[in-house]
């Protein structure tokens, strides 16, 4: 369905290449004829047949991955899709539908990469950003960059009940593990979901609930990896004691969780309190030198109890290692401002602003 | 995750059932105990019984499309009335934010709400509260107020007032309105105990020792730091309100530099000094000087004038919705006809 509704924006993005010799002409038009009847078999086999006459024909191309993404024939789609993106980089929604079909051919750096950028493109049918915007918070998910993959969901929060597969993918997200929703076991497919719905009733701002949503998630899994982390993330806005509690009780169940210290770590920095928080902080920096959070945690607590050239080291990697998160960016900049470094300040505080406004620019991987 | 738990960074304060008055605060801190409550922020939350406001003024009213307002004192009650046509809804105002300019927080059939009218002393009359100048309103329940969540209400309470929130959970009805010594000064409330029995080690934290950046943040917590502008994404004109963000966005800002910090202006005990910038000048020399350096490293001196300083870098910034100018904290130089940098 979405190819067939990407075929109806194509217009807008392309001006149609010249069709060359009447052979090709003739297969062209066949091609349009069985794709206009919906016969995608014979539409795919008659586009390849003319793109084989006329390999510039980004148009071609472009019909012939549609076509091929909605027959789950995602080899030949995605081999279509970037020739293309080849012929015309800036034609996002090709750039969108090759992300997806990488996505269905297990390959996840290259699809989050053209996923978002093409959703870097404003014009975009509102229908296509929400397919777009809900595969980048997955695989953002499945990379393991969770804190990301939430900011991406509560896109969705003004959804009335969203699906099944979304509660399971916000669920992985929630609990921090690297899955995708068609990974979950079927035995723990009701604990992601119940994760996801609770997460996703707090996104919604919707507050009577989501306080009885976790203490119900709570009491249903309390032995669950995760569960309490998130509990403690919920609760950072209540009482500072019941917060802290639950993250600890996170770590006496699971002590190499590096995200629960890194957490704990942050709350208590959040309360004032960068002491208390400089062990938990380092032990989740040790464990887990890639995890942003805990380089974050970390980077302030040194800085915070007055090691503020070690402090801004730690904030520099997890800029790094996150660069779209603000959190990192303020917090580094601070560390430079404590340290004396102004113009390191000032640059920091311009690029932290052009990421608040969406102009920044990142590298790509 | 960790923009939603910083967005909530809370100002510790803490019950203020202190032990008995023989010893208090202004036994060693006359200096300060005697300034301090004259401040506006000692008046951040007034009392609807002891508001100058609705001593001077009975009842004020004001009227926007189909809808009037009325905030009238009875006694030494104060209540909110909005009327549209024939229904009208009557809450009674427990909490006044401000002492100058003033907003009421409600509370009206389990929700809160914040008054979509306000006093201006500008004015001296009701006005809309600012930010709320552009909402179309569509029902008598939405003039009432703008619904504010727990969070927020937290927030206005924690900023506008003292031992509000106890562990985390807001009790308004415990608080204290304005901002009293333990508010800002953690621990007060033990280094006092401490004091009433012989023992002086657990003095607070020094607040003044802080680097310019620390006191930043610290003062921030209420009047925004930089971080909570660009998290919120705030620009525009508006933001001229919010001084620790202004302030590090200048040129001169330097974390690490006493001599740029809010303490190097302001003392939080007086009262801030609104008619009289040149008072403020000597600030701006003890940088930009070739004579004020004493081992600190001067900044670029002003070739245009040797006074006039605030006027010119600090400019003055109209906002209409709020009926005031505000001192533009980014301090630069100014260009004729440059934008708003916001």
């Amino acid at each position: 369905m979405l190819g067939i509704l990407l075929v109806l924006i194509f217009p807008i993005f392309l001006i149609s290449a010249e069709a060359q010799g009447q052979a090709f002409d003739d297969l062209a038009a066949r091609a349009a004829q069985a794709r206009d009847a919906n016969d995608l078999s014979r539409a795919i086999e008659l586009y390849q047949q003319a793109l084989q006459l006329n390999e510039h024909w980004t148009e071609g191309w472009w019909y012939l991955g549609s076509l091929a993404y909605d027959a789950d024939r995602y080899d030949i789609a995605r081999d279509a899709l970037a020739h293309c993106v080849e012929q015309k980089p800036d034609m996002s929604p090709a750039l969108g539908l090759l992300g997806l079909t990488e996505f269905q051919a297990k390959e996840y750096d290259r699809a989050l990469r053209h996923i978002q950028q093409s959703l870097a493109d404003t014009r975009l049918e509102p229908q296509m950003v929400r397919v777009l915007r809900y595969h980048e918070a997955v695989l953002l998910a499945h990379s393991g960059d969770y804190d990301q993959a939430i900011q991406k969901y509560a896109w969705f929060a003004s959804d009335t009940e969203p699906p099944a597969s979304m509660l399971q993918g916000i669920g992985i997200a929630a609990l921090r593990e690297p899955l995708l929703p068609s990974d979950i076991p079927a035995e723990r497919r009701d604990l992601f979901e119940s994760a996801g719905r609770t997460l996703w009733t707090a996104m919604s701002q919707d507050e009577a609930h989501a306080a009885n949503a976790f203490e119900q998630l709570l009491n249903r899994f309390p032995a669950s990896p995760g569960v309490h982390a998130l509990v403690g993330v919920y609760l950072q806005a209540a009482p500072a004691g019941k917060a802290a509690a639950e993250f600890r009780r996170e770590l006496d169940a699971e002590p190499t969780n590096p995200a629960a210290a890194a957490m704990l770590a942050c709350l208590l920095l959040n309360h004032g309190d960068p002491a208390a928080a400089l062990p938990f902080a380092q032990k989740a920096a040790e464990e887990a030198p890639r995890l942003s959070v805990a380089q974050y945690a970390f980077g302030r607590a040194l800085a915070e109890t007055g090691d503020v050239s070690n402090g801004a080291k730690h904030l520099e990697t997890a800029v790094q290692l996150d660069p779209a998160n603000l959190d990192d960016h303020i917090a580094l900049a601070s560390a430079y401002s404590k340290a004396g470094r102004t113009m390191d300040a000032r640059a920091e505080r311009s690029r932290t602003m052009a990421l608040s406004r969406g102009t920044a620019i990142h590298a790509q991987p | 995750m960790r923009s939603l738990s910083l967005a909530f960074l809370a100002v510790a304060v803490f019950a203020s059932d202190l032990p008995s008055p023989a010893v208090t605060c202004a036994t060693c801190h006359e200096k300060e105990c005697r300034s301090q409550p004259q401040t506006p922020m000692a008046h951040a939350m007034v009392a609807p019984s002891t508001d100058p406001v609705f001593q001077k003024h009975p009842s004020l009213t004001f009227a926007w499309g189909p809808y009037t307002w009325q905030v009238a004192r009875q006694g030494a009650n104060v209540t909110y009335t909005v009327t549209e046509g024939a229904s009208s809804i009557t809450v009674p105002v427990r909490w006044i934010f401000g002492e100058d300019t003033q907003t009421y927080v409600l509370d009206y059939n389990g929700h809160s709400y914040e008054s979509r009218v306000s006093y201006f002393p500008e004015l001296d009359k009701l006005d809309i509260t600012p930010g709320d100048e552009t909402d179309h309103l569509n029902s008598i329940l939405e003039a009432l107020g703008r619904e504010v969540f727990r969070r927020e209400r937290q927030a206005c309470f924690e900023c506008h007032s003292t031992g509000a929130v106890v562990d985390g959970d807001l009790q308004p009805a415990h608080s204290t309105p304005g901002l009293q010594c333990v508010h800002c000064h953690r621990g007060a409330d033990q280094h006092l105990r401490d004091v009433v029995s012989g023992k002086l080690e657990s003095v607070p934290p020094k607040l003044g020792r802080m680097t310019a950046e620390d006191i930043s943040n610290f003062c921030g917590q209420c009047h925004r730091t930089f971080g909570e502008v660009v998290r919120r994404q705030a620009y525009g004109l508006a933001n001229a309100r919010f001084q620790p963000y202004r302030l590090a966005r200048s040129k001169c800002y330097d974390g690490s530099d006493p001599r740029i910090s809010c303490l190097a202006c302001h003392d939080p005990h007086q009262n801030v000094v609104t008619h009289n910038d040149a008072s403020y000048e000597t600030k701006c020399l003890a940088c930009h000087s070739t004579a004020a350096a004493r081992g600190k490293p001067t900044a670029k001196v002003c070739q245009v004038a040797k006074s006039g300083c605030i006027g010119c870098h600090m400019p003055k910034v109209n906002l209409p919705p709020t009926h005031r100018d505000w001192t533009d904290h980014f301090i630069r130089v100014v260009k004729a006809g440059a934008q708003y940098p916001e």
